[in-house]
């Protein structure tokens, strides 16, 4: 499976142009995802995130600008538009409010079906679809709307999935989930990433998450993007996430502190793990 | 495709706006059975006076009235054609076989079209001046006195405000599934109109439960503020006549009695 690029060059989009209404929901973005990558997006509420991954699919076309996906302009014909919406899966925020169908099975095979597969084949991928985010198979003739809040997620993400998409566009995948059912999902996501090889882009209010999964992010306000680089130096530099209006994590948080109080403490790191990793040392030569 | 804009309200700041929305519902009412009993066209040149002084004082640009008018355009036209060719009459000015025209069938459709333009500027006069809200809330005190017949005034005008209320978060709600849809492949724009028929059940299956999850939301949260219908529930703003509202009653009944005295013209 070809790993997707997704590049955007220039891109502006205007809500409402030339009306009393219009908005500039992104202005000027430029960025590159690369193959493979498990990259962050993060911003305050408002600051363009979603209109950004929509640009990803081409559900948005840009006011100007451009979007490639693996060097190919998705907004230039129907063709490619098409393909564009097969590469990258877009598993929108509460994607089980979407879910219509009669049976599980069947609204998972919904997606491959519209690629016109044939029943059996759209079937066999909708149930490797569930089978990686973890539906059990007692609850494939189930219908969707008997399944608990997790499972429905977990559907509806597959249903994304069986589409076989080199790229995976999640936009708070975990919202509204108690901390096991979270843990589950992002657990769920890795194994996507790291078995399916697929590009992850993660948007999320979480830090923690942020912090734990992604090797890199981009950090969006009012529009514009304000950093793009490596998750440790994007939590490293405080004053980005206060502009961006975002509070560090936790990790990072304590780090700081320690190392106000004089202690030699690692400020970039992200996990507890590695916090731990730094500072035992530290305190065995005590 | 959804920018529609429902119950057309124009929030600028005039006199029309700002008067008592029961005044101008039941003025409006009185207009509609007026416009109906007018005889001559003394009283439609009245009653045309007084809408375009209404439309001037109410500060709604022109073109935003004539939009609503636009909706009805071809009601309108085939009206007055209807009526142009099918009024039986007897002073015929022109007939070619079946097809006759006369001058009572054309007096009939000049009458027909001045009364309809007339109803539909005054109801727009209306939407356009008055927030949904308070449409409702007019409503609900010119229904009052059915409640003695056991009609269900506040339910009636609860429901209406509910359902305007969501209307905006049920056309967000289509949006976002159909872009939900469409980036698992979903094809709504191509093919014949059953295959777009078809193509509505993974938007509408979702938009119901949705709704139906929406409406069990709601109810819970009206109980959990104690709602429990009409009885002895006191309202946030309460209406109240002003100086200006009863001059413009009185204005209006004068109109009225002009109108009457056309009659007899």
């Amino acid at each position: 499976m070809a790993v997707a690029k997704i590049e955007l060059r220039n891109v502006t989009y205007l809500y409402n142009p030339g009306t009393a209404f219009e908005k500039r929901a992104l202005d000027d973005v430029s960025l590159k995802i690369e193959s493979g990558e498990f990259i962050g997006v993060m911003g305050r509420t408002g600051s363009g995130k979603s209109t950004l991954i929509q640009h990803f699919n081409a559900l948005l076309k840009p006011t100007s600008g451009m979007v490639l996906i693996d060097g190919e302009d998705v907004n230039a014909d129907k063709k490619r538009l098409k393909r564009a919406r097969q590469k990258v899966g877009l598993v929108f925020q509460y994607p089980e409010h979407q879910l219509f169908e009669a049976t599980t099975l069947k609204d998972v095979a919904f997606g491959p079906m519209n690629m016109g597969l044939s029943v059996a084949e759209a079937n066999e991928r909708a149930e490797r679809a569930l089978e990686m985010t973890g539906v059990e198979a007692k609850y494939y003739e189930k219908s969707p709307f008997e399944l608990s809040g997790g499972q429905k997620r977990r559907v509806a993400i597959a249903g994304v999935l069986a589409m076989t998409p080199s790229a995976l566009v999640l936009d708070e995948p975990t919202a509204g989930l108690d901390p096991r059912g979270r843990d589950s999902i992002l657990e769920n996501i890795c194994r996507m990433h790291r078995e399916m090889n697929i590009t992850i882009v993660f948007v999320s209010h979480s830090m923690n998450e942020i912090a734990r999964l992604c090797q890199r992010v981009v950090v969006m306000d009012g529009g514009r993007e304000l950093f793009l680089g490596n998750t440790r130096e994007a939590f490293a530099k405080s004053e980005i996430l206060e502009r961006a209006g975002l509070s560090a994590p936790q990790m990072s948080q304590v780090m700081r502190k320690l190392k106000e109080k004089g202690m030699d403490a690692p400020i970039d790191a992200l996990t507890s793990e590695e916090s731990a990793l730094a500072l035992a040392p530290m305190l065995k030569k005590r | 495709m959804f920018n529609v804009s429902i119950g057309q309200y124009y929030p600028v700041d005039s006199i029309i706006h700002s008067l008592d929305p029961r005044l101008k519902l039941i003025s409006a009412f009185c207009f509609f059975i007026l416009l109906f009993a007018i005889p001559n066209f003394w009283g439609y040149a009245v009653a045309a006076a007084f809408i375009t002084a209404l439309v001037i004082m109410s500060r709604v640009p022109l073109s935003f009235i004539f939009r609503g008018l636009r909706g009805i355009f071809a009601i309108l036209v085939f009206t007055v054609i209807f009526t142009i060719f099918f009024t039986p009459g007897e002073t015929a000015l022109l007939s070619a076989g079946i097809i006759k025209i006369t001058a009572e069938g054309l007096y009939m459709a000049a009458r027909i079209l001045t009364r309809l333009t007339l109803l539909m500027l005054i109801s727009s006069e209306l939407t356009l001046t008055t927030s949904p809200i308070q449409l409702t809330d007019a409503i609900e005190f010119w229904l009052k006195p059915l409640k003695k017949i056991r009609v269900p005034a506040h339910e009636i005008a609860m429901m209406m405000t509910i359902a305007l209320r969501f209307i905006p978060v049920l056309l967000e709600e289509t949006e976002k599934i159909i872009k939900a849809q469409k980036a698992r492949g979903a094809d709504l724009d191509t093919g014949g109109l059953i295959k777009k028929a078809k193509g509505l059940t993974p938007i509408l299956v979702p938009l119901f439960v949705s709704a139906f999850r929406r409406a069990d939301d709601l109810a819970l949260a009206m109980e959990s503020r104690c709602y429990r219908g009409d009885v002895g529930r006191t309202r946030m703003k309460t209406l109240a006549f002003s100086k200006t509202d009863y001059i413009a009653a009185a204005v209006l009944a004068g109109f009225v009695i002009l109108t009457a005295a056309t009659f007899a013209v």
